[in-house]
């Protein structure tokens, strides 16, 4: 059982995730809005972010940035629609130890979660 | 193309290095340019991947620029080789291809960053900028944690093999003590290096070490040496003389080889080790002395007190602690690292940087038998690296005399520890394929053509085979005039 983070503009893209990951049993946050999400992890232990690239006033790499500093130890994936190879050596350079594109499937989803939370 | 232009002396000196990977030579050369005239260190190049581990085997750079997609072993594959061998090394690596995939993979592995082509010059040199900043932290921080480990405190060794381990802490726990010690060996093992390496660990070494060659001088000659004589106590002695042991007081005293040193010296400096007193020539005065002895010998000692040639209970308070320093023959797992150690150094010294071994250069080193120990060794590269003509070292460069060669059989080189059958297999073919080829190759000074026909292979064939074992026709051409000369 891990604490997960996911931050997504669009909620129902969220809600869905949480959906997949909470019935492997772990506690699952989301969020729309970037500010609520950093500030959830400034007060919450976090294992694992998976975190929207286009957000609404913060790009996901930053958002990155900001949860690191925080929380320096927390695993973090990236899930884009959008993906270029500028965001994914930012993201990873950052510490983000995958780089997924939209759309994922279920399975693919629960295979990485549980690769990044194993390692 | 071999050597960059020495213009940032000191930078060169730190030995940073900026290693170019590509097979485009176009775009080799371009990012030579750009580099070297944004950074104050050497930048070389590599046209294969393969060419590329050789260079880090032998001196692993501080930034690696590599393409993802080589013939034969890939960025990425060449990444993870690298950060095997040592992970200090920063590599970028740039792709044409700027797939997303190549660039989470890249990072993934470890790459500092991932540039898709084509990026413009500012980007790189920018990336690169930190990249040197990066493992220059990581290396210093390195140093100081070897430092504490108490690695490399000893620090003039090279090698990790057990006997030479055991040696080594054996002077660091007897170095800071005043206990007299005997220093035994082969000649060339390092015996003397070692006596510094006792000086310098104790709480003497702010003062100068004396070392004294005993047989190098006559018996009276060495005796004033060191006790040192008073005015008129012979002709000639119109002034005072100081001698060495009262130089060395507060300090260390080397006595290197002892077992020539005449047997009515040995009676005096038995008194001196008990008395701690010296008396100068023609002096009725004994002044009391602050040395540390240190004796060093490649002589069986038991055999010559066997004969009388050697005074047994000086013998008895020499030898408080022995130290033994192995023979290479005991320690050949170093024998590699030292090999390349030198050529570091004489690389450096002689402005021959970028050398490396042909692989089978190493099996010949391996194979000899080393008479002369760890100095025949360094002399032999040292000599390697002056005559080589191209950036390889080919066993030809030795210049190994048929004696003390070939202690083994042909593939004795190949060690098949635990290996399957097929990777056994492959082993023994790569040796045989590089030892045939590059023989061939010297014989025809480097044409393939020739060698090709010698060989009664296609040249097609042939230059496949090259490429594979990343053996270049370059390194062979104009040996021979060379060796003629």
């Amino acid at each position: 059982m891990a604490r997960i983070l996911v931050l997504d503009d669009v909620i129902d893209a969220g809600i869905l995730i949480r959906k997949i990951l909470q019935r492997k049993g772990h506690e699952v946050a989301i969020f729309s809005d970037e500010e609520e999400a950093i500030a959830h992890a400034r007060t919450n232990p976090v294992d694992l972010a998976i975190l929207d690239i286009k957000l609404k006033k913060m790009t996901g790499i930053e958002v990155l940035d900001e949860l690191k500093k925080s929380n320096p130890d927390m695993k973090a994936v990236m899930l884009t629609g959008y993906p270029t190879v500028e965001t994914a050596r930012q993201a990873l350079s950052l510490g983000a130890s995958d780089y997924c594109v939209k759309p994922i499937s279920k399975d693919e989803l629960e295979e990485k979660v549980s690769e990044v939370l194993g390692g | 193309m071999a050597m960059a232009e020495p213009v940032w002396e000191t930078d060169l000196d730190t030995g940073k290095r900026i290693l170019v990977v590509d097979d485009d030579v176009l775009m080799l050369g371009m990012l030579k340019r750009i580099l070297s005239k944004k950074f104050a260190c050497e930048v070389v190049t590599a046209e294969t991947p393969f060419d590329a581990l050789r260079i880090m085997k032998d001196d692993p750079p501080s930034l690696i620029v590599a393409d993802v997609r080589m013939p034969g072993l890939d960025g990425i594959e060449l990444l993870r080789r690298v950060k095997e061998q040592d992970p200090t090394v920063s590599v970028i690596l740039m792709s044409g291809f700027g797939t997303i995939e190549i660039a989470v993979e890249a990072m993934r592995e470890g790459a500092y960053d991932f540039l898709p082509k084509p990026f413009n010059n500012d980007e790189l040199v920018y990336t690169a900028r930190r990249a040197l900043e990066r493992t220059d932290l990581l290396r210093e921080n390195r140093v100081l944690h070897e430092r504490l480990d108490g690695d490399l405190s000893v620090s003039p060794f090279v090698g990790r093999a057990k006997p030479l381990k055991e040696t080594l802490d054996l002077i660091r726990r007897i170095a800071d003590t005043d206990v007299t010690v005997l220093i035994r060996g082969e000649s060339g093992t390092g015996k003397e290096i070692a006596a510094r390496a006792i000086h310098d660990l104790s709480s003497r070494s702010s003062r100068k070490m004396i070392a004294v060659n005993c047989p190098a001088l006559p018996e009276d000659i060495l005796e004033s040496e060191l006790f040192g004589y008073v005015k008129g106590a012979f002709t000639g002695a119109t002034s005072d003389k100081k001698g060495l042991f009262l130089e060395a007081d507060g300090s260390t005293i080397l006595l290197d080889e002892i077992g020539d040193m005449p047997v009515s010296l040995q009676t005096k400096l038995l008194r001196v080790l008990q008395e701690k007193e010296i008396r100068p020539l023609g002096s009725n005065q004994n002044i009391p002395v602050d040395v540390r002895v240190l004796a060093s010998t490649n002589q069986d000692l038991e055999t010559k007190i066997s004969q009388g040639l050697f005074r047994e209970d000086l013998f008895y308070r020499l030898n408080v602690v022995t130290v033994r320093m192995p023979s290479l023959a005991e320690i050949p797992e170093d024998i590699e690292p030292l090999a390349r150690h030198f050529l570091r150094v004489y690389g450096r010294e002689y402005g021959r940087k970028g050398l490396s071994f042909a692989p089978e250069t190493i099996s010949c080193l391996m194979r000899r038998h080393w008479k002369g120990n760890v100095r025949e060794l360094q002399n032999v590269i040292k000599r390697a690296v002056l005559l080589a003509s191209g950036h390889l070292i080919t066993p030809g460069h030795l210049f190994l005399s048929e004696q003390g060669k070939g202690q083994g059989k042909e593939n004795s080189s190949v060690c098949f520890g635990g290996l399957k059958y097929n990777e056994a297999k492959e082993k023994v073919v790569e040796s045989f394929s590089r030892a045939y080829i590059s023989r061939a190759l010297e014989k025809s000074l480097g044409n393939v053509t020739v060698a090709a026909q010698h060989s009664g292979l296609e040249r097609q064939a042939l230059q496949r085979l090259m490429r594979r074992y990343g053996i270049r026709s370059e390194d062979f051409r104009g040996h021979r005039n060379e060796g003629a000369e």
